[in-house]
């Protein structure tokens, strides 16, 4: 059935807490300003595990972050919700320093199977500190597991299968501009594990490799280079950052030989630069033209939203890119 | 206090005509903080606002022109709109940086003080900060390192969700805070605290002058928890008007406030409290009254729409401003 992306989230939740009594919700809400729509998603799901629950919390992403992995060692399965992502800075030290380092300097013996959802991204007036896109820092982070599912459904199987099959900690980044778009999903349906990209559509002449909210956004510029240039682009979803789905993306670069990356972080040290590195490694002799970035400029965002929209990835952008590419030249 | 009043007036007018980039906040309710600390407070002083500037900027003497052009990013602001509703700034006015990160702004005044205190400067450094702050473990780094350094720091606490009966008291319990007294946790410190009721201006002034006088001689920190009540419109992000803008002639009784504004009007909100005590000790008239929020409201209304006039910033300036350049060079 279709489904918007929040309630897919509702759903994973409802599902898990349902399956697994160790699953417990904390922190602050997760539809950003879109509390009308976010209250129908969760409708009863709150009330429901009322007791597994507490989201009636102090400002404290420190404290909260720590208390997540604590609970996850203790063999909780917890959810920690930022409702602004760009507050997760602020929880570096557990998310980054503790969680992500307990299987490996414990020797496998210990694991924090804990997931933090982050709903981050340019979101429109945020300026500098309301607007970040941690996915890339993040990624740094050997032990951290990063999703950004760009569809309801994925969004509905990976969270699910987080919070009731992980066992590594995970950040799972929902985008603002993401919450209200709609598509097939089914409750019950398969988990979803990590690791696996998606080809959201098919195409012979160029790949666009996105995650998040890039993903429709580069489905639109394929439809415009589709229908005013004549391109056939191919567009990979990569819905999980770490693990990274190297083997699609190489496979569908060696099969159109020109490539995009498509990231919402800033252009240096981005996901981007990942991605390219990874495709100058595996599939460089089978590239036509050097790799295309459209990423974020390398500005803070500022609030004014002309200037926000200038430095922001656009699907205008990205067919000028893909033509770039496909000329030979650089393409930003 | 009524330019303040007017001007975040102005700011939900903004709203409703849909033209605000962002959510945003507004201190009505608030304005007798900031009206008596930037009263007592000196030119070199440094101070630290939040997300919840206007009423600290004002009574600091910010332009409304500027601050309504920052406000909607336009140009004509202080950021060539980089920065907007929530990074409002006045380097001018010794206010460098505003945050709106809950609880950084303590630990940075703390440094600003210390290198008042290691310079020798004569200025102190004020925070503005809400309960929120107390939440978050920044705060108790930063008034350690307060402590232990003795720097020039005045924390000013505005407590915006007190309840009308407890306002005059020194004790609250919200729900996600349980410490019973604010003032208890830097007093653990060794850090001297006062409370008083924020709808009592004259009050507040005198307070204000005694702390930032003592911070100024002693060269030690100083907490001040002010306590406020809530703006019946003063919802989380999006704030509203709760019924009507403010009219001074309900302090003599022509009209009615409405009447969701009804019993915040009668006994929380500083500013018509202290219009009904001027009238009576009859240090003003009515005719004044009326005269002076005239004045202050046509200044409002030609700074907003000479904002509203004001251009966009151009394209290509997103790109600017990234990097500063070398000391010494222009």
């Amino acid at each position: 059935m279709k489904m918007s992306y929040l309630k897919g989230l509702a759903l994973a939740i409802d599902e898990a807490m349902a399956a697994e009594p160790r699953v417990i919700l904390m922190g602050s809400r997760m539809g950003g300003h879109l509390t009308a729509q976010e209250n129908e998603a969760f409708a009863g799901v709150l009330d429901r595990y009322a007791e597994r629950i507490f989201m009636n919390v102090p400002i404290a992403e420190f404290g909260l972050a720590g208390a997540a992995v604590g609970a996850s060692l203790a063999g909780g399965r917890p959810l920690l919700s930022f409702n602004i992502g760009s507050f997760m800075l602020h929880g570096f030290p557990p998310i980054v320093n503790e969680a992500p380092n307990v299987h490996y300097t414990t020797g496998g013996r210990c694991s924090a199977p804990v997931t933090y959802y982050a709903l981050g991204g340019i979101r429109g007036g945020g300026s500098s500190q309301h607007s970040h896109r941690l996915q890339a820092m993040l990624g740094n982070v050997p032990g951290l597991q990063i999703l950004a599912p760009a569809t309801a459904g994925d969004a509905y199987g990976l969270l699910k299968w987080c919070l009731l099959e992980s066992r590594n900690p995970t950040v799972f980044f929902a985008h603002t501009d993401l919450l209200l778009s709609e598509d097939e999903a089914d409750g019950a349906s398969p988990l979803l594990p990590v690791g696996s990209a998606r080809i959201s559509r098919a195409g012979h002449d160029i790949t666009l490799i996105a995650h998040s909210v890039t993903v429709p956004r580069a489905l639109a510029a394929a439809d415009a280079l589709a229908a005013d240039h004549g391109v056939s682009a191919e567009v990979i979803d990569l819905r999980t950052l770490a693990p990274l789905d190297a083997a699609t993306v190489v496979d569908s670069v060696r099969k159109t030989g020109h490539a995009v990356v498509v990231d919402e972080c800033h252009k240096s040290f981005g996901v981007n630069a990942e991605i390219a590195a990874t495709l100058a490694e595996a599939a460089l002799s089978h590239l036509k033209a050097p790799i295309g970035r459209v990423a974020t400029a390398d500005v803070p965002i500022p609030y004014n939203l002309s200037l926000e929209r200038e430095i922001s990835v656009t699907p205008d952008k990205i067919v000028q890119g893909a033509l770039s590419t496909l000329e030979g030249r650089a393409s930003c | 206090m009524l330019l303040i009043r007017r001007f975040e007036e102005g700011m939900l007018r903004l709203h409703g005509r849909g033209i605000l980039p962002c959510h945003f906040h507004v201190s009505i309710g608030q304005e007798a903080t900031a009206v008596a600390v930037c009263g007592a407070a000196e030119e070199h002083d440094v101070l630290f606002t939040n997300h919840r500037s206007n009423g600290h900027l004002i009574a600091r003497g910010a332009d409304p022109g500027w601050m309504f052009a920052e406000q909607l990013g336009r140009v004509g602001g202080n950021t060539n709109g980089k920065g907007g509703t929530l990074h409002m700034i006045a380097p001018e006015l010794g206010m460098p940086w505003t945050t709106s990160l809950v609880g950084c702004s303590v630990p940075m005044a703390v440094g600003a003080a210390l290198i008042h205190k290691q310079q020798r400067r004569p200025g102190v450094v004020i925070a503005f900060f809400g309960d929120g702050v107390m939440e978050e473990g920044a705060f108790y780094e930063g008034i350690n390192l307060a402590a232990l350094w003795h720097v020039p720091l005045v924390c000013v606490c505005e407590n915006n969700g007190v309840p009308t009966e407890l306002r005059k008291l020194d004790t609250t319990q919200p729900s996600t805070f349980l410490a019973r007294r604010l003032a208890d946790i830097p007093s653990a410190f060794g850090i001297p605290c006062a409370t008083i009721d924020g709808a009592d201006v004259e009050g507040l002034f005198d307070l204000m002058t005694e702390v930032v006088g003592t911070v100024r001689r002693d060269l030690a920190p100083y907490f001040v928890e002010v306590r406020t009540t809530r703006y019946p419109g003063n919802r989380a992000l999006w704030p509203e008007l709760a019924g009507a803008e403010t009219d001074l002639a309900w302090a003599w009784d022509e009209g009615e406030p409405p009447e969701q504004l009804a019993a915040w009007s009668r006994d929380s909100d500083p500013l018509m409290g202290f219009v009904r005590r001027l009238l009576a000790q009859g240090a003003v008239s009515r005719d004044d009254v009326t005269r002076i929020d005239a004045a202050i409201a046509a200044r409002i209304d030609e700074a907003m729409e000479s904002a509203i006039r004001s251009p966009q910033p151009p394209p290509d300036s997103a790109y600017g401003d990234v990097w500063a350049a070398r000391e010494g060079s222009s």
